[in-house]
């Protein structure tokens, strides 16, 4: 039991994981879509801390705006170490395939309004019997809404996802609910050829539902964690770095569950 | 003797490309008014659209005044559409078109026109307050497109075939050449 629950643990930690791109948030989605016909290629190193657990994974995307306002992004994740007390495991994580759809867009001098749809698919690539667990065993779904305004100046995101989670064997995780709000500044307005700095601040709430197995409720799952920290976008050009940190400001996670210390993360994107 | 031959063949392909100088000058810069560049990062995707038309040259972009200079070859024609699908893909809102070009005026039936490009491009001349007023069918080009001062002014260019440079905003028309509003016309 206490294997599963931790099995649970890395797949909570695992779906509240960001999925960056563009100047959108860092741990979250923003509605940011790529120039048509555009690639988009980005490398990710994230960093969990739970008291005796810890994961270290890079995620490897690669973006295509199919139109201006329609773009799909293949994530492919690769757990480095993920260790739990004495247990330590890594290899392929659950593969995810991503579509964002730009509904709404408004364009002024110097800012750009706009609100997108997001659907994803987790495919079962990874590995439900390494301890800890590299993927769920089980197809799931994420949908989610993300608002975005971005000036020269000012920056605001505010982001909703469900992951819908369906069933492996016996087994069923909690659905998820991941609302994050950011809100940043440009310091200084710099030459288009020069390097360009926005700062954030992203707040994250993460809801897991109850874990089920056999139909039975699974006492050590179920939470909820408000996480706060700063984050940066740098970039010039077509290359952008961004990196950021969340400290948990409250959690009430039920049953045996590791409380997390913090997440880190820093990315690399580059637009061809 | 070497050096006397590369001297000779020197000075022959200067006075070729001299020669080759285009009977009417060009377009020297296009520049778009984009709503929506709110970031460096976002405003490559405009530069690889842009970039791609043909005869474009150079590129940037003033974020501050969400003005995208673009320079343009000698002989590079002006297509409205596609910059247009351009600035569109790449997830921007086209307002103005702004253009500063050299040429010759040449008086047509529509009115005054400034002669661009190796192509013999033209673009018909405006006031630069004439784009808001209302045009019907069978008014005298002359007298709602310009007042009687330019009028009288670019007749005398086009007569004496005096090279000029104009800066102004673009505009489009069903079944005539491009419009040009002349904010800025100076003899060269």
């Amino acid at each position: 039991m206490k294997i599963f629950a931790s099995v649970l643990a890395a797949i909570f930690v695992l779906y509240s994981a960001p999925r960056v791109f563009a100047h959108e948030p860092v741990f979250s989605l923003g509605p940011e879509t790529i120039y048509k016909g555009g690639v988009g290629v980005e490398v990710e190193g994230e960093f969990d801390k739970a008291d005796e657990e810890r994961e270290a994974e890079m995620n490897y995307e690669l973006l295509y705006g199919v139109t201006e306002n329609l773009a799909l992004t293949l994530q492919i994740p690769h757990l480095v170490e993920g260790r739990k007390g004495a247990r330590t495991s890594n290899g392929l994580k659950d593969v995810t395939l991503r579509g964002k759809y730009q509904f709404f867009r408004r364009d002024a001098l110097g800012i750009q309004d706009k609100a997108t749809f997001i659907y994803g698919l987790k495919f079962p690539t990874g590995s439900e019997d390494k301890r800890p667990a590299t993927g769920s065993g089980s197809l799931d779904h994420l949908f989610g809404l993300t608002l975005g305004h971005e000036s020269t100046t000012l920056y605001g995101f505010l982001t909703a996802r469900y992951l819908l989670r369906t069933q492996s064997g016996t087994r069923e995780k909690g659905d998820q609910v991941l609302v994050d709000l950011a809100a940043g500044f440009r310091p200084w307005l710099r030459p288009y050829k020069s390097w360009d700095l926005v700062l954030l601040w992203e707040n994250s709430y993460i809801f897991s539902a109850k874990d089920e197995v056999d139909d039975l409720k699974f006492a050590n799952s179920r939470g909820h964690e408000i996480l706060s920290g700063p984050t940066f976008l740098w970039s010039i050009r077509n290359l952008m770095i961004k990196a950021g940190i969340q400290f948990p400001l409250w959690q009430n996670l039920e049953g045996d569950q590791e409380e997390r210390g913090f997440r880190a993360l820093i990315a690399a994107e580059y637009h061809f | 003797m070497t050096k006397k031959y590369a001297a000779m063949i020197l000075a022959f392909v200067m006075m070729a490309s001299m020669g080759a100088a285009p009977l009417y000058a060009q377009i020297e810069e296009l520049i778009l008014r984009v709503d929506g560049l709110a970031c460096p990062f976002c405003a490559f995707g405009l530069e690889k659209k842009i970039m791609k038309l043909q005869g474009v040259t150079s590129y940037d972009v003033d974020m501050k005044s969400g003005k995208v200079h673009i320079g343009l070859a000698e002989d590079a024609r002006l297509e409205f559409d596609k910059i247009r699908v351009a600035v569109k893909d790449a997830g921007f809102t086209l307002r103005d078109i702004f253009l500063r070009a050299r040429g010759k005026i040449e008086k047509t039936k529509d009115g005054f026109v400034l002669v661009v490009g190796g192509s013999h491009e033209k673009l018909l001349l405006f006031e630069n307050d004439a784009v808001a007023k209302e045009y019907h069918a069978g008014d005298d080009p002359e007298r709602t497109a310009l007042s009687e001062a330019l009028a009288g002014k670019l007749s005398q260019y086009a007569s004496k075939k005096t090279e000029v440079q104009i800066e102004g905003a673009v505009h489009e028309h069903g079944g005539l050449p491009a419009g040009l509003s002349a904010e800025k016309i100076e003899l060269l």
